[in-house]
């Protein structure tokens, strides 16, 4: 009897003394390596040393932040380079929504974003819309009109045809029946240059890209890829109001970790960006990239993920791509 | 108030000046520059990662001074590129792998200074150009630049792929061979507009294609070593006499490249200002060019003065190309310029067409840099000149090695991966086996650099014409390449007819 | 005129052998989509290329003089020496992560110089050592590149 009382003391004891333990049992020790998936000066690349420079700034972070370019294969590289660090605390990765798609459409990628641990989303990018501003399209009616009254003789330019841009397309061609052409260009800089060289009838593009390009009176912008309005373009009209009901493809920014990685590491994450979210350097960047904040952890980040992946294969699927996950 | 155009230049030029020649800004030039011709010097690290590595420290500096500083290492490491090109064969940058076809032969001949020599004086008065023609012609030149759309850029390729027939040496044949292969090559990896992966052999880390710079580096450099091997003691380097002459250019070395100076000068430029055209197609066509108007074409390969001064010309004139469109229009056209792009808005400019309007401290202070900095370069370069040339004095038995320790770093650095140093391992047997059986590396290289560009230009051409050829045919500007392309083509089998009918003449007399 | 070569005749048969299999394998992909050419149509021009043009050499060797026989075995020694320097070179990339770079360069300087040049073992580790420390001082130390390291550190 007091051997069993004895031996339930202790246990109680050392489930007490566990609990704060775990609440504070990480700390890092070293530089944090932050995975991405481009070269220097690519998206992700910027955003991850924005956020390390503002974290020195705001002091958030006791360990400096290093940013470790891993490109090659899209999100390829990056991700098996993070999936064989199994367990590693001291190593994050930067993913946007290409790490979703690429596993699904390209046989070397093995590794899945359900294979890492995901420990937050950030930002979701808008993207808008835009055409050369003496062309004739007022808003997307006159665009869908045109697509429809000569199907295949309208372009747009874009990126990947995995990437978000052509996605876009593809679901605007099944809900309207119009049909325009996807012309792919490896360099932001050439899908602007064949715009405003007239080659191109439209684009879709995030909005710090096209700022410029408005201020000076060359590009339009018709739609905005958004659930409610952009707050820097307030009379472009979203798809849904000017009746195109699809479902908006989030371009999707976050924070994730090498598989195998302990619950108080992931839990440490959350605290530090937390407090980093609710910073005014993260705010004014925030506005100052047009970014929508997309804060969203836990159970919540699965089912995005999951959600996301489902709606990726269904769209890639009808657009013909061969999917192979 | 619009006064006269020409008051204008000269005003903002002025004004550029007093921006650039201040003390500070003249110090960090320097270390630009200083950075820049080491980086280009060792092989695999490029400019796109130095700069962003130096991203941090330009937050504490003036932004003008900031972007005179990179500005500086991108073309200054168009000069170091040479270096290692033209002692050791290892190309230091992809622009400078032209440079080792003849500046490495002239090397072994002894006159290694005088090609490094020609090499920065080459680079100075081409970069100078491009300076002059970023000041004077870029928004007009970047409006033109504009209306070049992938019918254009696949005539541009194919011009490129022309040149093919300046490369070949003894054997046409042999030449195209090694084109086709470079070609296939070019395909490796996902293909853009199908998300399918071709010639990957189940790996990741070919997704992205073969890395050109592993490529080369495995191809001259390694290939290279391996046949020096063959012979025990290695193949002797002609010592060279350590008289000024041979390690300074002469002034019969100079006059002889008048035109390549003109040259890549201007070829350099029209190609830079391409967003997507890197500054390798244009050292290629510049040599071609070169080698097309020379008096003794069938020297070049074997160490002509000349066939090192366009190229780097070339590509030096490129990077104040490259800056048209990054300056003008807000649009990058390299890797080089994309950081570029992403410092400027990180600085809170917003790069686009009114940028000049907006900060014409900021332009017409970088226009004045890179005048001072292609002086300072110029300056630098020409006193090393002789003391690189020293390198040669190293007994093989130590440079071997030497150039092997550079390859592998030069092919790790590319991404940090082993994947890469096996890659090179590959090339470097390719290359030794090519040599062997005499078939010409150039048009492999050739046939790598362009295949992704030019299948992409077609490709992207029939889409936007619903697979409609003439597309490719309709247009003014892709004609007139394309019909340049075709006489270029027809050059060797005219000449081979007129041998022909002489010799038939000759038998007949 | 040039004589017959068996080198021509042998690279020729191999590229016609390669042509085949980009081919074959091209004709794995699409050949045209509805948006225009698809990922095979490239590479399976570049394969009939690759075998018409190897066909070709094979036929221009041909149509040359035959070659005046040599009475002497061609001695490969040669070769031989420049293939051991490649095995070396591939085997110090199959041990860099495990002994590291810098180490590795110097088992590599010791094998080129010692049995490739025939110097004392002595001088062929002095040299081996000089580089291995200038090469890590340079790269590692002072431009902070991250070569793979042994686990001694270095």
């Amino acid at each position: 009897m007091e051997r069993s009382i004895g031996s339930l003391i202790s246990i109680l004891l050392v489930a007490a003394s566990a609990v704060p333990l775990s609440a504070q049992s990480f700390k890092p020790t070293k530089s944090i390596e932050a995975v991405v998936h481009t070269g220097p000066g690519g998206g992700s690349d910027i955003f991850a040393r924005a956020i390390a420079d503002m974290m020195v700034k705001e002091k958030i972070l006791e360990q400096r932040l290093q940013v470790v370019n891993k490109s090659g294969g899209g999100s390829a590289t990056a991700m098996a380079y993070l999936a064989e660090k199994k367990g590693e605390t001291h190593t994050i990765g930067f993913f946007t929504g290409v790490w979703v798609t690429n596993p699904l459409t390209t046989m070397e990628a093995k590794v899945m974003i359900k294979d890492l641990t995901p420990i937050l989303r950030l930002v979701l990018e808008p993207a808008v819309v835009a055409v050369k501003a003496d062309s004739p399209y007022k808003n997307m009616k006159d665009l869908i009109e045109a697509a429809k009254k000569s199907p295949g003789q309208l372009k747009q330019s874009g990126g990947s045809v995995t990437g978000r841009d052509n996605l876009v397309r593809l679901v605007i061609q099944k809900a309207t029946g119009a049909k325009w052409v996807y012309v792919s260009f490896p360099s932001g800089g050439e899908r602007i240059a064949n715009l405003l060289g007239g080659h191109v009838q439209m684009m879709v593009i995030e909005p710090q890209e096209a700022g410029e390009h408005i201020r000076a009176g060359n590009l339009r912008v018709i739609a905005a890829l958004t659930e409610k309005r952009l707050p820097a373009f307030p009379d472009v009209a979203t798809l849904k109001e000017q009746g195109i009901d699809v479902p908006v493809i989030p371009q999707a920014r976050g924070v994730l970790a090498p598989p195998g990685v302990p619950k108080e590491v992931v839990q440490y994450w959350e605290g530090v960006f937390d407090r980093f979210t609710k910073t005014a350097s993260w705010k004014k960047y925030l506005e100052q990239n047009q970014f929508e904040d997309g804060y969203l952890k836990g159970p919540g980040l699965n089912k995005f993920f999951d959600g996301l992946t489902e709606q990726m294969r269904e769209v890639l699927k009808e657009a013909g791509a061969k999917v192979v996950r | 108030m619009k006064g006269k155009p020409e008051l204008d230049a000269l005003n903002n030029l002025l004004l550029g000046f007093s921006v650039a020649l201040s003390p500070a800004n003249l110090f960090w030039c320097f270390v630009g520059v200083f950075l820049g011709t080491i980086v280009g010097i060792l092989p695999g690290l490029g400019p796109p990662a130095t700069i962003a590595m130096l991203l941090p420290l330009t937050f504490t500096l003036d932004h003008t001074t900031a972007i005179i500083m990179l500005a500086g290492i991108y073309y200054g490491a168009k000069y170091g590129g040479s270096t290692t090109s033209i002692l050791l064969n290892v190309p230091g940058e992809s622009a400078s792998v032209v440079t080792c076809l003849d500046g490495y032969q002239m090397a072994r001949q002894g006159r290694a200074g005088a090609a490094l020599g020609i090499a920065a004086i080459s680079s100075f008065v081409a970069g100078t150009f491009g300076v002059l023609g970023l000041m004077l012609i870029a928004p007009p030149l970047a409006r033109f630049a504009l209306k070049f759309a992938p019918p254009e850029y696949f005539a541009l390729m194919a011009l490129g792929l022309a040149m093919v027939v300046f490369l070949a040496g003894k054997s046409m044949i042999k030449a195209l061979l090694a084109m086709f292969v470079g070609l296939w090559l070019a395909t490796v990896g996902t293909d853009p507009f199908s998300a399918e992966s071709r010639f990957t052999f189940g790996r990741y880390e070919l997704l992205d294609g073969v890395d050109f710079i592993v490529a080369s580096i495995g191809i001259f450099a390694v290939g290279e070593v391996l046949a020096n091997l063959e012979a025990r003691g290695g193949t002797e380097f002609l010592k060279f006499s350590g008289r000024l002459k041979n390690l300074l250019p002469t002034l019969e070395d100079i006059k002889a490249c008048r035109f390549a100076f003109l040259n890549g000068s201007l070829v350099g430029f029209i190609i830079g200002v391409l967003p997507g055209a890197g500054s390798t197609i244009s050292s290629f066509i510049s040599y071609g060019l070169e080698k097309a108007v020379s008096k003794h074409p069938e020297k070049f390969g074997t160490g002509v003065i000349e066939g090192v001064a366009a190229p780097e010309g070339a590509n030096n004139s490129d990077t104040g190309g490259s800056l048209v469109p990054l300056l003008t229009l807000g649009i990058p056209g390299s890797n080089t310029t994309a950081i570029l792009l992403a410092a400027l808005i990180l600085w809170g400019f917003r790069p686009g067409p009114l940028l000049i309007q907006d900060n014409p401290a900021l332009f017409w202070g970088l226009v004045a840099s890179m005048y001072v900095g292609n002086v300072m370069l110029l300056i630098l370069n020409l006193p090393l000149v002789p003391l690189f040339a020293q390198i040669l004095r190293v007994p093989h038995y130590v440079l071997y090695p030497t150039i092997l320790g550079v390859s592998i770093v030069g092919a790790y650095s590319v991404s940090g991966s082993l994947f890469d140093v096996w890659m090179l391992g590959f090339f470097g047997l390719l290359g030794y086996v090519m040599r062997k059986l005499d078939f010409p590396a150039a048009p492999l290289v050739l046939g790598l650099v362009l295949g992704d560009g030019m299948e992409r230009a077609l490709r992207q051409s029939l889409m936007m014409s619903q697979g409609d050829l003439s597309i490719l045919v309709t247009r003014p500007l892709s004609v007139a390449m394309l019909l340049l392309t075709m006489i270029i083509i027809l050059m060797p089998i005219l000449r081979k007819v007129k041998d022909w009918r002489l010799k038939a003449a000759g038998e007949e007399a | 005129m040039e004589p017959r070569s068996i080198k021509d005749l042998s690279s020729a048969i191999a590229l016609a052998a390669f042509g085949l299999y980009v081919t074959i394998e091209a004709a794995r992909f699409s050949y045209l989509t509805e948006d225009g050419p698809g990922p095979g149509f490239l590479p399976l021009w570049l394969g009939i290329g690759i075998c018409s043009l190897s066909l070709c050499l094979i036929f221009v060797n041909q149509l040359r003089p035959a070659p005046k026989p040599l009475g002497r075995q061609h001695n490969w020694s040669a070769e031989s020496r420049a293939m051991s320097g490649w095995l070396a070179l591939m085997g110090a990339v199959l041990l860099f992560p495990f002994l590291g770079f810098t180490l590795c360069l110097v088992l590599l300087t010791v094998f080129l110089i010692a049995l490739m040049e025939r110097r004392s073992i002595w001088s062929a580790v002095f040299v081996a050592l000089g580089l291995g420390i200038g090469f890590h001082l340079i790269f590692v130390v002072a431009l902070g590149l991250s070569l793979p390291k042994s686990p001694l550190g270095f």
